[in-house]
């Protein structure tokens, strides 16, 4: 029997881009998975998300500000975070900040209903990453409250390039 | 042996009932199962989704023999954890519901359901928006018995989850 997690799209950064971009979400699947491993920006920042749409054909970024998001910062050094904010135009997948090279963040997403014009973009996020001298990591969630069609989702860190890591974007089949 | 996941079963409502039960899909096939899902409900008023197992004579257990532990991660800054022991269902952790497109969506883990030799696991991840605010939902469940689990039941208080609502299982090779 085939398998259910389906890999529909996959960008391995070996140098400087200003953003990742993985498409290939439509109807065909309820749920995507998204697997980050050792993303690192040049130098170290706040990695971001931002689902896109289709605009003429081109995956775009959707930047209004409709993202709400809140997670537990779990950290090996001092108390756990409660991180969290509204009407944003982006979600703060690190909250803190990425070490580069060693940062190395790690991520496994799960996408709901975001092709579903009728319904809000769901998601569900767990991370871990080094943030200067500690691990750190997120758990919680996001929506972007704008019932549309969307076919993507956008890494990027905050005005630093990706020097490096995999992304990888799953559908769970049924 | 690649690891994957193996789609058993989906479900999706008519919208004529406050309950949602899903049977035989745990076997000797696996041990642990991952399950999707995602509830809208036909009131506008908020409602908690509680989850409950069903036995192999697809019984809906309702034993008060849950414990739970979740944490509610709202975005307007109020972090809540929830636990009890001795339940007679997993009360509210699979995220608070609303009239589309709001809801909540999530998935969970389900570890050694059909095994009657060893409790029932649950650990389980959700983000959900009501009444205009988001939350993030993170939790871990578990029944005290060892019966042999087959199914799941997802179930409101009193409004309905519409059509817009579906529970996916899978098991994880």
């Amino acid at each position: 029997m085939s398998g259910s997690l389906i890999k529909i799209d996959e960008e391995i950064v070996t140098s400087a881009v200003a953003s990742v971009t993985l498409t290939g979400i439509d109807s065909t699947y309820d749920v995507y998975m998204v697997k980050l491993n050792n993303v690192s920006p040049a130098t170290a920042n706040i990695f971001r998300a931002r689902i896109t749409k289709d605009v003429t054909g081109t995956p775009t970024p959707q930047t209004t500000t409709n993202y709400d998001f809140a997670f537990k910062g779990f950290k090996t050094s001092g108390s756990f975070e409660n991180n969290y904010n509204s009407n944003q135009n982006y979600i703060d997948v690190s909250d803190s900040y990425v070490n580069a090279s060693t940062g190395n963040a790690n991520l496994i997403m799960y996408i709901f209903n975001a092709n579903n014009s009728s319904e809000y973009t769901f998601l569900t996020i767990e991370t871990s990453h080094y943030a200067g001298a500690e691990l750190y990591g997120n758990q919680g969630g996001a929506v972007y409250t704008v019932a549309e069609a969307h076919n993507g989702i956008q890494f990027y860190f905050d005005a630093i390039n990706t020097d490096a890591g995999t992304f990888s974007l799953y559908g769970l089949n049924k | 042996m690649a690891t994957n996941l193996q789609f058993i079963k989906n479900l999706t409502p008519t919208g004529s009932s406050s309950s949602l039960s899903i049977t035989d899909v745990f076997s000797a096939q696996y041990d642990v199962y991952v399950v999707t899902y995602t509830i809208t409900t036909d009131s506008g008023s908020p409602k908690d989704v509680h989850l409950r197992l069903i036995n192999s004579s697809d019984t809906i257990v309702t034993n008060a023999n849950y414990d739970y532990a979740y944490q509610q991660m709202n975005n307007a800054g109020s972090f809540t954890e929830t636990r009890a022991t001795g339940q007679d269902k997993i009360t509210g952790m699979l995220g608070a519901t609303d009239f589309p497109p709001e809801g909540t969506a999530g998935k969970f883990e389900i570890y050694n359901p059909f095994s009657s030799s060893s409790y029932t696991f649950i650990s389980q991840q959700a983000s959900n928006r009501h009444n205009g605010a988001e939350a993030g939902w993170k939790g871990i469940a578990v029944l005290k018995e060892t019966t042999s689990i087959t199914g799941l039941n997802m179930f409101l208080s009193s409004t309905n989850p519409t059509n817009e609502s579906y529970i996916n299982v899978y098991g994880v090779k």
